[in-house]
């Protein structure tokens, strides 16, 4: 049964966890703060952004933050199922006789950055898929149990897409956030640059170990929300449906596919750990529209419309939030870019 | 802490809201309700009945008002949504939820909801009273007082003119203008236009009430036979007449009376002259033919005819028949008489030339009403009989609207119009025939023959001849042919 001090420890770890990962890393405020949501409630974060921002030095200051192993895969065109999960190898034993042995793989490991996920071939996403769902590998007729926590952070190239296999839905479903990983100001990129002159070693401390984060975890479970702030959620994600009778008119114009019931699951418990992050001992319809953005950007699919139209993912969301609150807009397309008139 | 205690000032807050949304709700209905009310009464053309509008709109006005407060009346968990809005990120709603659970979390979030609500004050909540509903309010509220407000009879688009018209209204007041003129004009006596000026105000008084243009046209009608039956008392040459015509002595001067004609009387009185200077006996059974036509004609004493007549009578008496200067005498006396005679004859045709005006401007006048082209009167031509010596009538004799008696020709009305036949006994002029008639044509327009009839059925509906279950079929029979 949570108590109190669950609680205090809850509210005390996380800002000290925030704050160390913010030494490390300048900015992206959101980003850190959702990817340590994700993180607690047990999910899975894939990262999109441009070479450069920061994804693998977040993932670092995590597994630094969170005294736990972190391994790195670096996913290429070439790279085989084995190489994630492991294989199986012939050894000499004591007494010089063959012996097969499972050579355990870079997935065996708490946190997992699986770098450009997007560049491997579907057989090798797929050796992901059991593990981020499962927590389990199965490889030689064997199946193993993965340490908890085990956390999966996938890193998308947004550019050079060419020769790249997408995830497919399933896959991208099992992620519990998308997040955008965007090129920083020129303030924070200052910093940037000013605090990797000095040294490229992450200056974060371990505040939190494994079990205290899986204690965390039970912890954020516990936080009630009312049936109206369930509603609304599932009234979400919904909404997303075109091939339902009641969605917006929008939903059927601009979606091809809606979110899954994953996607409820992911707003309800990120919701109660962002709740609990915030101070509050209850789920607010504010951390459902927050996490609206992160938990249905990668499951909709959007229509031919909204792809000719150009109208980003994040809008259609933006728009979801509107109607369901009763203050419906017209969708908001995206500004031509100015040509540049080459003046200083 | 109790949550009734919590809530208390913000769900006083909501019910002052509440209050004020269903008063602002219920206006507007009650506003709506009696516009409908008054407009079903616009498109019947019946004037609105204030009370029963009054009553429809207060009762809409309290069974909305309440209805509305009951159904919005700020319950427990509505005013934990509303302070929840004010920022506290239903920590209040939450609370109100798990308020029966007992666990530790449960317990925490209890503590942190309430610290929240301690701190937040009812002062800081808005009235969500959006301002188009005042607007709405006070639109609806504009339209109900505009629609009761407006005549009763503003929709009505009927083709047939409603006596309430304004050309209607102005004939009407023309008829009266020129009637009050004519009589005012005309050489009557002052008792007689008094009497006259009595039917013209008595005619306008029905006119003003009168409901259809028949009921107008049939007033005229009614005026003009009051009128005509007041001028022809007046004209007692004919009454006067008729009684000299009985007696061998007189007939000749009766039926110079009864003409009109000045030359007439004249040579009817030298004629009895110069038989009363041949036979003396004759004075004193003229005197008595006289006073007995006289009293059969039943005219009154104080008739300006009866008088010159009757004065001849003592004198006559008092003559000496056998003194030399009873010719002499004789001719004075009937010179004297002749001129009495003649100067009430001339005002009798007065009387005539007025009933003769007045005729005309009424007939026009309920043709106008009627609808019907003014019927021109052809020019009748003079005849002996029925023309008047000139120098008696110097304004002229009205070119077409003179009519004699005894000039009825074939082609004359039928029965049931009132046509009384030339040579009838009664010699009482028919009301229907005079006016209508046209002897020139033989024609007479169905406006005219209407209005007479229509009349008349008034006068017998007056004087209670009408079965009371047969009037209201006689009023649609009329209505019908109207």
């Amino acid at each position: 049964m949570v108590t109190e001090n669950d609680v205090t420890f809850f509210s005390e770890k996380s800002k000290q966890l925030l704050a160390e990962i913010s030494k490390d890393l300048v900015g992206q405020r959101e980003v850190v703060e959702e990817t340590v949501i994700a993180m607690i409630a047990g999910g899975n974060v894939l990262l999109e952004g441009v070479p450069g921002v920061g994804k693998t030095r977040l993932v670092r200051s995590l597994g630094q933050a969170f005294s736990l192993p972190f391994s790195r895969i670096q996913f290429t065109p070439d790279l085989m199922p084995a190489d994630v999960t492991g294989t199986t190898v012939i050894e000499k034993g004591e007494q010089g006789q063959n012996i097969l042995k499972f050579q355990k793989g870079p997935i065996f490991s708490n946190i997992i950055l699986a770098d450009e996920i997007n560049r491997a071939t579907p057989k090798t996403q797929s050796a992901l898929l059991e593990a981020m769902q499962e927590h389990t590998v199965t490889a030689g007729g064997h199946t193993f149990t993965l340490d908890e926590p085990f956390f999966v952070l996938a890193t998308q190239n947004p550019i050079e897409q060419d020769g790249t296999y997408p995830l497919p839905e399933a896959q991208m479903d099992r992620f519990m956030f998308k997040l955008m990983m965007g090129f920083p100001s020129i303030s924070e990129l200052t910093a940037i640059v000013n605090m990797t002159q000095e040294s490229m070693d992450e200056h974060a401390q371990s505040v939190l170990t494994g079990q205290d984060l899986l204690a965390m975890r039970a912890t954020a479970k516990e936080i009630p929300i009312t049936q109206e702030v369930l509603h609304y959620a599932m009234k979400l994600v919904s909404a997303t449906h075109p091939e339902l009778a009641d969605s917006p008119d929008y939903t059927k114009q601009y979606i091809r596919f809606g979110a899954s019931p994953r996607a409820g699951q992911a707003l309800i418990t990120a919701g109660k750990v962002r709740a609990l992050m915030q101070g509050r001992y209850n789920v607010s319809y504010e951390d459902i529209n927050v996490l609206a953005f992160p938990v249905l950007r990668h499951r909709i699919k959007p229509s031919f419309a909204a792809i000719t139209e150009k109208i980003p993912t994040d809008e259609l969301i933006r728009q979801l939030l509107l109607d369901i609150n009763g203050k419906r807009q017209p969708p908001v397309k995206p500004v031509a870019s100015k040509k540049p008139t080459g003046r200083r | 802490m109790k949550l009734n205690k919590l809530f208390h000032s913000f769900k006083q807050k909501m019910i002052w809201e509440n209050m004020l949304k269903s008063l602002l709700l219920a206006a507007m209905l009650a506003a709506c309700g009696v516009f409908v009310t008054s407009f079903v009464y616009h498109i019947l053309i019946m004037e609105t009945p204030v009370f029963l509008t009054a009553l429809i709109g207060g009762g809409i006005f309290l069974v909305s008002f309440i209805t509305a407060f009951i159904i919005r009346y700020p319950t427990q968990k509505r005013v934990a949504a509303r302070v929840d809005a004010m920022g506290l990120k239903e920590r209040a709603t939450t609370m109100l939820e798990f308020r029966d659970v007992n666990t530790e979390i449960a317990k925490l979030q209890r503590m942190d909801a309430v610290a929240h609500i301690q701190k937040a004050s009812a002062k800081q909540m808005v009235l969500r009273i959006r301002k188009a509903d005042y607007l709405l309010c006070i639109v609806s509220i504009c339209l109900a007082f505009t629609m009761l407000v407006l005549p009763f009879n503003v929709f009505a688009f009927s083709q047939t003119e409603t006596p309430g018209d304004d050309g209607q209204q102005e004939i009407v007041r023309q008829l009266i203008a020129d009637l009050r003129e004519d009589v005012k004009q005309a050489e009557l006596e002052e008792q007689l236009k008094e009497q006259l000026n009595q039917i013209i105000d008595d005619l306008e008084e029905d006119l003003q009430n009168a409901e259809s243009e028949l009921d107008q046209a049939g007033e005229i009608q009614q005026a003009m036979d009051e009128m005509k039956q007041l001028l022809e008392d007046a004209l007692t040459k004919n009454k006067i007449g008729e009684a000299l015509q009985k007696y061998e002595l007189t007939r000749q001067l009766g039926e110079a009376i009864s003409a009109g004609d000045a030359k007439k009387v004249s040579s009817a009185l030298d004629e009895l002259e110069s038989k009363l200077i041949a036979n003396t006996e004759l004075v004193k059974q003229l005197s008595e033919t006289i006073i007995s036509a006289l009293i059969d004609s039943g005219v009154e004493e104080d008739d300006a005819l009866y008088s010159a007549l009757a004065e001849i009578c003592p004198t006559l008496i008092l003559l000496d028949i056998t003194s030399d200067s009873f010719a002499t005498n004789l001719g004075t006396l009937f010179d004297d008489a002749e001129a009495a005679i003649l100067a009430a004859l001339e005002g009798q045709a007065s009387i005539e030339e007025q009933l003769g005006e007045m005729e005309d401007t009424m007939n026009d006048t309920k043709d106008e009403v009627l609808g019907n082209e003014k019927k021109e009167k052809p020019e009748e031509e003079p005849t002996g009989e029925g023309e008047k010596p000139e120098g008696e009538n110097p304004e002229g004799a009205k070119p077409d609207g003179e009519r004699t008696e005894g000039e009825r020709t074939e082609g004359e009305m039928p029965e049931g119009m009132g046509g009384e036949t030339p040579g009838d006994g009664e010699g009482e002029e028919n009301t229907m025939s005079e006016g209508i008639y046209d002897p020139i044509s033989g024609s007479v327009t169905y406006g005219e023959v209407f209005a007479a009839y229509y009349a008349q059925y008034l006068e017998a509906l007056e004087s209670g001849d009408v079965p009371e279950d047969l009037q209201e079929m006689m009023d649609q029979y009329f209505s019908a042919l109207g």
